[in-house]
């Protein structure tokens, strides 16, 4: 079996293997600073906004990369601080749902967009990330311990993911692959467009999703 | 050293799936299964659903580059809302007509070689998408997750633009150009059946 079959096959056993949702359900045994690590990536809309700006960051790998992680730490920071002035959630869930709209479908338009605009999709997600990332109030230190480990959490994942899909881009450097990306961005744009309709819809008649 | 490697990676994604724990889900499509199934398979259920996404790929694919490319792009952004449409539950009239006009619009757009300008193409197949969404957007407040229902089907959706686009690659050859036109005729030959109530 070639090692590109073996991938593929592996990744289609590991997506067969979903198992139930768990967003947002109690962590047992992780507190603290590892609380807030895992908290960036504990809800699917926070998951969406996060791949989304990966597919944006994997298609201008290596040159903007830094700029726009700049940007999102950035935004991270003054997401988390919204949080704890007291922002609403409701506005971190929507505004994360409209952030992986705006940057995928940047990435499925405009894989040679300007970098600025890039830099201001980055910092969006990275605002709402953040924001969506405020734990329950408890005391100050154990509050400023897993603030910072969302802050970690955040930077981590995301540069994770833009590793991934960059590596991915570069590995396959053909034509096809840059297709790919954009018709994958336009994908996830769809998704977000679609749940921030169901959100708005079901907020307004006060429908739990 | 190869005939080794092969059997030792199989054994290690079995030991992998038998450590990943989760309960018997036997015939009981709920939560995250539930949805995500429902969704991908409601575009794959349905031939006129299917045909007019086969038919979207396989124009693009027809026409080459840049359309191979821009038109499963821009369908399922707009086919998202209309699905949004569908969710807010805006009256929108004769989706069903519209779905299967799509299949014969489509259908016959290919089989006559039509080489319209890029935009035109966009804004045809952009038409027919709020349709589509709209028949999937209504019936996903319903499903079990709406957020897998939501992947489930736009992954049909752009699997079914891979298939016309693999097909439609075919184009490259006189005998297969042949054979992506005749595929355009069968497809808006389906369609006026759903359209006229044969189907």
């Amino acid at each position: 079996m070639s090692r590109g079959a073996r991938t593929v096959f592996g990744v289609a056993a590991l997506a067969a293997l979903t198992g139930d949702a768990s967003a947002h359900a109690p962590m047992p045994g992780i507190v603290g600073f590892y609380a807030g690590i895992v908290h960036p990536v504990s809800t699917p809309f926070q998951v969406l906004a996060l791949v989304a700006a990966a597919a944006m960051f994997g298609q201008r790998w290596p040159q903007n990369a830094g700029q726009w992680l700049g940007a999102f730490a950035l935004a991270v920071i003054a997401g988390i601080a919204s949080g704890q002035l007291g922002a609403p959630p409701i506005a971190a869930n929507l505004g994360l749902l409209l952030s992986a709209t705006t940057t995928s479908l940047f990435a499925a338009a405009f894989p040679a967009g300007a970098a600025l605009a890039g830099a201001v999709a980055a910092a969006i997600a990275g605002f709402f990330i953040g924001l969506a990332s405020t734990p329950e109030q408890g005391g100050f230190w154990p509050t400023a311990v897993t603030l910072a480990g969302a802050f970690v959490g955040a930077n981590i994942a995301l540069a994770y993911l833009a590793f991934a899909s960059a590596s991915l881009r570069l590995r396959f450097d053909r034509p096809w692959m840059a297709v790919g990306f954009r018709i994958v961005s336009a994908w996830i744009a769809a998704v977000a467009i679609m749940m921030s309709a169901l959100y708005v819809v079901q907020s307004a008649t006060r429908v739990p999703i | 050293m190869r005939s080794f490697t092969r059997p030792l990676f199989l054994f290690a994604l079995a030991a992998f799936a038998m450590l990943e724990p989760q309960g018997a889900l036997a015939h009981d499509a709920e939560g995250i299964q539930g949805g995500f199934v429902s969704g991908f398979f409601h575009p794959v259920l349905g031939w006129d659903h299917v045909v007019a996404m086969v038919a979207v790929g396989l124009w693009g694919a027809f026409l080459g580059a840049p359309a191979i490319w821009i038109l499963p792009v821009v369908f399922p952004v707009v086919m998202a809302f209309g699905a949004a449409l569908g969710i807010a539950g805006v009256p929108l009239p004769a989706v069903e007509t519209g779905i299967a006009g799509s299949a014969l619009v489509l259908g016959l757009l290919i089989a006559f070689a039509a080489r319209p300008p890029l935009w035109l193409a966009g804004v045809i197949v952009a038409a027919f998408a709020i349709f589509h969404g709209y028949a999937h957007g209504a019936e996903l407040p319903q499903s079990a997750d709406p957020f897998a229902y939501a992947i489930g089907f736009v992954l049909a959706t752009g699997l079914l633009h891979l298939v016309g686009i693999s097909y439609g690659l075919l184009g490259r050859w006189p005998a297969g150009r042949m054979a992506v036109r005749a595929a355009g005729g069968v497809i808006s030959l389906i369609g006026a059946g759903y359209l006229i109530g044969f189907a």
